[in-house]
């Protein structure tokens, strides 16, 4: 028979994960509940940890942009842009302007598909599978864009140290205007299906809620971070590649919940279609890539908008054609402490929407586990305020 | 709950039954676009054996084999991510990227490669008949999968090679 | 007689499957794909029935493995009772209050299944389907005995003598309006909600268990339109002679009705199980029991509106 706490309520740990249908990706959530209402959650990751960090320092320069874009299927143009971009400012390579232009392209596209992948989610989670097929359908449009300017879907392949290896053609740009233009009135369409159809708002409303002063303190980043209403985006605070060219104002939204959340994303996903045809129809003339003698010893830290928020990398190199360390810091791992004030207090049936309403990747995340004398240990805040990031 | 549903009623039954779906019935029907990367082949007759395509290749899935008798390169199917940095670097340009896109092989150290795969199914011409062939051949089961696997650099044993 | 019943029983169990099909189709071309096979349900089935039935360390195994049973053997006996084929049942005396009965079963059974798994979403998906169940059967069960008050009597066989949607058009509404939640598709699959509970009460079962658990519930969703069928539209499907016949054209309307099931379904999300109580307990059910009060006080507002037609 099942305990009963103080209040009358049996007690129940639900556990989410690691293998969970709301979940992509495996987590642990455990969940304390009474009835239908979550009082206390905890969580564990970890469970994709591939050791990429480590297998960084051990290949030559020209194999781990290739390593580095397999960290995540969706942000898998964050990564290696980061990564390059890293490269290029510890051995001062100057990248030329149409490369630069390029790589915003394909940064802007992915976060168009990215997106409206999780416009798909969020209906998944909540039972609305109708949603979930329109999005992802007109989703394919965008990657059959990627497969025709790259090669392939994902895993793009096209940064490498000192520019990108494949170039856009004239009949490529008429196609993506073609293909952006017919997504600029999708896009309207996911909107107004997602803002006014009942079922949305009704599971989304008020669930979930994130307040400003709480995704400071946490640490929250990305459009998890604006939907509580912080001013923040990567792009226009750091203008790395194209983006100096460009005005952008960071999409924000006041009330942190998860409505908050697809406004957020949506309104982003139009910025982005508008941006990306401006990035297409200017598109200057140049060489793609410039040669570079030795990469010298040296560091640097630096970051990137991914679609789920700032993404950090660290690269330190020694004079040998191998990395001395490379350190990722995935703005999911950000966004996982916000979890906590979103997850107590709501109900049980609203635990994978707002599981998913952060956008969560773990594959990004990468975090370890520590499992010292056959106990398991959780990394601390205070060893993370310490030693890592 | 039920808003727009006489709406969405009408609309799935005109458009989702009359209409075109988005589901593709055969994997004949996929067309890939002209900057697919593919399986790589190489050439036999221009290859140099220079052994540049095993250095640069980020999953090690190209072995170069020299021994007293003779020299290959052999392309792994299983272990290619499909980055063409092989077909970049080749100085006789004897690598290409095909649009073979169907790669089921049964045993991931599979040392059939595309290049023996190309040389076996010759008589058909290229394009749509050959992804359709490729497609059958590949249910088959590799002829050399019986083969104790071995890691790919380090690879010993004499076989069939592609001179 | 052994060979009417066994007729009945084929039959219920291949249109309760093909009900599957078809609502999955539906479903699908709604979301611009095409679905699986019509026959889907019966490969699942099938392809169950050949696997192992592991019982997982429960309090309760007796509870736990008689719940399918329980399940489909109320469903297969409310067959036989409900006048499926011909306007008199296979085995005789079909009863309104009976077959109600029946048909609340496959729901218990679920709820002691998923109750005695063991597992935390076991016990939160029996919850749920409690909460569901008394929020559908309300308006149901209202609109059900209007029709035998209008009736005279609760048998089945007097019941389906006419056609009471043309007397009572607002109960058909809410029994019609109940359909969803019985057959537990969107918006109402908040007992089995797959990205929230993982399966809820069948989540520890396997092979036959599990095969006969979904038997049971697809039974339950075909016997359910069945009887509204019946009881609304009674003799307007028997015209047409022999047995063969009558099956086909219940078989059709049954499809129809199901075909209303999947539009709901492709078009909206799942509920909170807080929601479906409110929801069903208020609209549904004024609207069977503004027909019952009607009724009662010799209202008859449909002959008033279409009795010049003869009808």
């Amino acid at each position: 028979m099942a305990e009963v706490n103080d209040r009358g309520f049996a007690k129940l740990k639900v556990p989410i994960g690691p293998s969970h249908p709301a979940l992509e990706e495996p987590a642990r959530f455990l969940f304390d509940v009474e009835g239908e209402k979550v009082v206390d959650v905890d969580y564990e990751i970890g469970y994709n940890h591939r050791s990429i960090e480590r297998l960084c320092q051990e290949r030559p320069f020209s194999k781990i942009v290739y390593l580095v874009e397999r960290i995540c299927g969706i942000c898998s143009h964050a990564h290696p842009l980061n990564h390059v971009e890293r490269v290029e400012d510890i051995a001062d390579i100057e990248v030329p302007e149409r490369a630069k232009y390029i790589r915003t392209i394909y940064a802007e596209l992915e976060r168009i598909h990215s997106h409206m992948l999780w416009v798909g989610i969020a209906g998944e989670e909540i039972g609305y599978h109708t949603l979930f097929m329109y999005t992802w359908r007109e989703r394919e449009k965008v990657m059959d864009l990627f497969e025709m300017l790259s090669g392939n879907r994902v895993m793009h392949g096209c940064n490498k140290i000192g520019g990108v290896k494949w170039n856009i053609s004239d009949e490529q740009t008429r196609s993506a205007l073609g293909v952006l233009g017919y997504l600029d009135t999708t896009a309207d369409k996911i909107t107004k299906a997602v803002l006014k159809d009942s079922s949305i708002a009704e599971r989304g409303k008020g669930v979930g809620c994130l307040s400003k002063e709480d995704a400071i303190r946490l640490g929250a980043v990305g459009p998890n971070a604006r939907a509580s209403g912080v001013p923040e985006d990567t792009r226009v605070m750091c203008k790395y590649a194209a983006y100096g060219d460009f005005d952008l104002e960071p999409q924000i939204a006041k009330d942190g919940d998860v409505v908050a959340q697809a406004l957020v994303r949506l309104a982003e996903l139009k910025q982005s279609i508008q941006l990306t045809k401006e990035l297409f129809v200017n598109l200057p003339e140049g060489p793609l890539q410039v040669e570079y003698d030795e990469i010298p010893p040296g560091r640097s830290v630096g970051r990137v908008e991914a679609p789920r928020g700032e993404l950090i990398h660290y690269t330190e190199t020694n004079g040998t054609r191998f990395f001395e360390r490379i350190k990722i810091r995935s703005p999911t791992l950000a966004n996982i402490p916000s979890y906590v004030p979103k997850f107590i207090g709501c109900q049980v049936a609203d635990i994978p929407i707002i599981a998913a309403s952060i956008d969560p990747c773990f594959s990004c995340t990468d975090r370890v586990t520590v499992i010292k004398d056959g106990r398991r240990k959780i990394v601390s805040a205070q060893e993370l305020k310490t030693g890592r990031i | 709950m039920a808003s727009g549903f006489i709406k969405d009623l009408i609309r799935s039954f005109t458009v989702g039954i009359v209409g075109k779906t988005a589901t593709v019935r055969s994997a004949s029907e996929v067309e890939v676009p002209a900057a697919y990367r593919g399986t790589p082949i190489i050439d036999p007759e221009k290859c140099i054996l220079c052994g540049r395509c095993g250095k640069v290749c980020p999953a090690g899935a190209i072995a170069l084999r020299t021994s007293a008798s003779e020299k290959s390169v052999r392309i792994f199917v299983g272990h290619c991510v499909f980055c063409s940095e092989c077909a970049m670097i080749c100085p006789v340009s004897a690598i290409t990227m095909s649009k073979v896109w169907d790669t089921v092989v049964t045993d991931r150290l599979s040392r059939d490669t595309m290049s023996e795969r190309e040389i076996k199914r010759r008589p058909r011409p290229k394009e749509k008949q050959a992804s359709s062939s490729v497609a059958r051949e590949s249910r088959e089961p590799t002829p050399q999968a019986e083969d104790s696997a071995q890691i790919p650099p380090t690879d010993n044993k004499s076989g069939p090679t592609n001179e | 007689m052994i060979a009417s019943i066994v007729v009945v029983l084929v039959y219920a169990f291949v249109a309760a499957l093909l009900l599957q099909g078809i609502r999955r189709i539906v479903v699908a071309h709604s979301q611009f794909r095409k679905g699986p096979s019509i026959f889907q349900a019966f490969y699942d089935f099938f392809k169950l029935m050949g696997k192992e039935s592991l019982t997982p360390n429960v309090t309760s195994p007796l509870l736990f493995n008689l719940a399918p049973i329980l399940s489909v053997a109320s469903m297969l006996f409310a067959a036989l009772v409900i006048p499926l084929a011909a306007s008199a049942s296979a085995v005789g005396a079909g009863d309104l209050i009976l077959v109600i009965y029946l048909l609340a079963i496959p729901p218990i059974a679920l709820i002691l299944g998923g109750s005695a798994s063991g597992s935390p979403y076991g016990a939160i998906g029996a919850a749920r389907e409690v909460a569901l169940l008394i929020a559908y059967e309300a308006p149901f069960i209202v609109a059900m005995v209007t029709v035998a008050l209008a009736a005279g009597s609760f048998q089945l066989s007097t019941i389906s003598s006419t056609a009471w949607i043309t007397v009572l058009p607002l109960a058909a509404v809410a029994a019609i309006w109940t359909l969803p939640a019985a057959a537990a598709v969107q918006p109402f699959d908040i007992a089995e909600a797959e990205t929230e509970i993982v399966s809820g009460p069948y989540v520890e079962y396997s092979g036959p268990n599990l095969a006969l658990l979904q038997l049971g519930q697809w039974l339950k969703t075909f016997l359910y339109a069945s009887l509204i069928v019946v009881v609304f539209f009674g003799t307007a499907i028997y015209h047409f002679g022999t047995g063969i016949n009558l099956i086909i054209e219940f078989a059709i309307i049954a499809l129809l009705v199901s075909a209303f099931i999947a539009f709901w379904q492709a078009t909206t999300g799942r509920t909170r199980v807080t929601r479906v109580l409110r929801y069903y307990w208020t609209i549904p059910t004024l609207l069977a029991v503004t027909d019952l009060i009607l009724y009662v006080a010799d209202v008859r507002y449909m002959h008033f509106l279409f009795g010049w037609a003869g009808l």
